[in-house]
C-alpha cells in the first residue's frame, strides 16, 4: 500500500471520530439552556450522535474516491451496513429513554397526538427502521435489487431531513441563530451529497457515454461487454478496478450495477467487462447490440497491484467470475512488459467453467505466469489441482520466504473468506493481502 | 482479516461515541 494511502487511512477514521461527535457541540458550545436530568440529557446526546453517524453515512456511500482508496470500496461498504446498526440503535435509545425519563410515557411516541417537533422526530425514526429492516430483508429474501436501491436513497434523505427538523423545532440546543445557520449548512452538506451522487454523477455520465461495440460469449456463462467512448478519450483506470455500469436506460434512473473491468488499463479507449449471468440485470447483457449507448461511473477500488509497485511476484486467487478484475491485471501486465514473476491459483468447477482459459494460456507464455487450475469436477485422468484453494495448496504454491509479494484474491465470499483465513495462519500480514468482494452494494 | 479489523472499528468508534455522549450529557446538566 502507499505511504500516502496509510496516512490517508489513518486521517478519515480521526475525522470520522471528529464529524460523528460534532453535533455534540450543540449542546456545550455557546449560549446554552439550564441542566436538566442527567437521564433526559443522554438522550439528547444520543440523539445527537446519532445524527452525527447519519450524517456520514452519506459521505460513505457518495463514492469519493480518496476516502474509500485506503481501504477499498468493499471494506466501505461493509463498514456502512455494520455502523447503521449503531446508528440506528442510537436513534431508537434517543426516544426510549425520553419514555423511560417520562414515567414510561408511551404517549410521547403516538405520531397522531404529539406536536409536531415530535411527529417530525417519529417520523425520522420509522424511515430509519424501515430503511435498515428493508435492506437486512433484501440481503436474506433476494428482494429487488434496483427498487431497494432506490428507495435506499429516498428513505435515507426523508430521514436525515425529518430528524434535522425535529431537532431543529425542539430548538433547546439550537435556539440562536448562529446555531440555527449552523444546522442548516450541516443537513444541506449531508443532502447535498445525495444530489451529487444522484444527480450530478448521473448528468457527468451523461455527458461522456459509451456505445456497446461488441458482448463477446465466454466460457461459464460469461459474457465480455465491450465498450467504447463517444466523444471523448475513455476511462484511465488501474488493472483490477470497477466502475458502476448503466446500459438500457438513463443514468438518472439509478439503474446501475458495479461490474469489474477486464481489459488491460493501456486500452481506455476500448473497455471490457467480465459479466457473469447471475440475476435480473446481467442476464440482459448478451441482448445488448452493437451501437446501444452505455453510462459508466468509476473507476471505483483499491484491488489493484498499481497501489503496491514495490512487489517482487504476485499471486492471484480466483474463484469463477472472480477471475474478471484479475484478467484485466494480467492483460495490463501483458501490454506495459511487466515480467515479474506470477501465480494464479484459478477454482473452477470444471475446465469448461474456466473463463477465459485460452487467454489466460497464451497469457501464461508471454508472461513470467504459472497458471494452476483448481478443479471442483476434474476430468477422469487430471494431473492437476482439484478440489478447493486450501492452506495446503497454498503453501505448495506461495513464494518462497524473503520475497516481496501481495495476494489478490477475487471470487465468492465462502472462498475469500477461506483463502484470507489460510493466508492469516501462514503469517502473511493482512496489508499484503487485497480483496473484492461482489456483494458490497 | 480486513473484515474482522472493520468489526473492531465499528466496536471502537460505538465506544468512543457512547462515552462522548455521556461526557456530553454530564456536563450539561450539570450546566447552571
Amino acid at each position: 500500500m502507499k505511504a500516502s494511502d496509510k496516512r490517508l487511512g489513518v486521517l478519515w477514521i480521526v475525522l470520522y471520530v471528529l464529524f460523528a461527535i460534532a453535533p455534540l457541540a450543540f449542546m456545550l458550545v455557546g449560549e446554552r439552556p439550564m441542566g436538566r436530568d442527567l437521564i433526559r440529557e443522554i438522550s439528547v446526546a444520543l440523539g445527537f450522535t446519532g445524527i452525527g453517524l447519519m450524517a456520514l453515512h452519506f459521505v460513505l456511500t457518495a463514492r469519493i474516491g480518496a476516502i474509500k482508496a485506503p481501504y477499498g470500496s468493499d471494506i466501505v461498504y461493509f463498514f456502512h451496513h455494520k455502523i447503521a446498526f449503531f446508528t440506528l440503535a442510537l436513534w431508537l435509545a434517543h426516544p426510549l429513554i425520553l419514555v423511560y425519563a417520562f414515567g414510561w410515557n408511551w404517549g410521547l411516541l403516538n405520531i397522531f397526538t404529539g406536536a409536531w417537533r415530535q411527529k417530525w422526530g417519529i417520523a425520522s425514526v420509522v424511515a430509519l427502521l424501515v430503511l435498515v429492516g428493508w435492506s437486512v430483508l433484501r440481503r436474506r429474501l433476494q428482494l429487488d435489487y434496483v427498487r431497494w436501491r432506490i428507495w435506499h436513497g429516498v428513505l435515507a434523505a426523508l430521514a436525515m431531513l425529518a430528524v434535522m427538523t425535529h431537532a431543529f423545532m425542539v430548538g433547546r440546543y439550537i435556539g440562536t441563530p448562529v446555531k440555527q445557520a449552523f444546522w442548516v449548512v450541516y443537513g444541506l452538506v449531508a443532502l447535498g451529497l445525495v444530489l451529487y451522487l444522484r444527480v450530478y454523477k448521473p448528468l457527468q455520465m451523461l455527458r461522456k457515454p459509451y456505445r456497446v461495440a461488441e458482448v463477446r460469449p465466454e466460457l461459464g456463462e460469461t459474457y465480455s461487454l465491450v465498450v467504447e467512448p463517444v466523444g471523448h478519450a475513455g476511462l484511465r483506470f488501474e488493472p483490477g478496478q470497477f466502475a458502476w455500469l448503466t446500459a438500457h436506460r438513463s443514468p438518472l434512473t439509478a439503474h446501475e450495477h458495479p461490474f469489474s473491468f477486464s481489459s488491460s488499463s493501456e486500452r481506455p479507449e476500448r473497455i471490457e467487462f467480465g459479466i457473469k449471468e447471475l440475476g435480473d440485470f446481467t442476464s440482459t447483457i448478451r441482448d445488448l447490440q452493437p451501437g446501444e449507448p452505455v453510462y459508466i461511473d468509476g473507476p471505483y477500488g483499491a484491488f489493484s497491484p498499481d497501489r503496491h509497485e514495490d512487489d517482487d511476484q504476485l499471486v492471484f486467487v480466483a474463484g469463477g467470475v472472480g477471475i474478471t478484475p484479475i484478467m484485466s491485471i494480467l492483460r495490463s501486465m501483458a501490454d506495459r512488459g511487466d515480467t515479474r514473476p506470477a501465480v494464479l491459483l484459478y477454482g473452477s468447477y470444471d475446465l469448461e467453467w474456466a473463463t477465459f482459459r485460452e487467454e489466460i494460456a497464451a497469457l501464461e507464455r508471454q508472461l513470467s505466469l504459472r497458471v494452476v487450475h483448481v478443479l471442483e469436477n476434474p476430468p477422469e485422468g487430471w494431473e492437476g489441482e482439484a478440489g478447493y484453494v486450501t492452506r495446503e495448496l497454498l503453501v505448495r504454491y506461495l513464494p518462497p520466504e524473503g520475497t516481496r509479494y501481495s495476494v489478490y484474491i477475487c471470487g465468492p465470499t465462502p472462498m475469500l473468506n477461506a483463502v484470507e483465513r489460510a493466508l492469516h495462519a501462514l503469517g502473511i500480514p493482512p496489508a499484503r493481502v487485497l480483496m473484492e468482494r461482489f456483494d458490497l452494494a | 482479516m480486513r473484515q474482522r479489523l472493520a468489526n473492531w472499528l465499528v466496536v471502537l468508534i460505538s465506544v468512543i461515541v457512547l462515552l462522548s455522549a455521556v461526557v456530553v450529557a454530564y456536563l450539561q446538566s450539570t450546566a447552571g
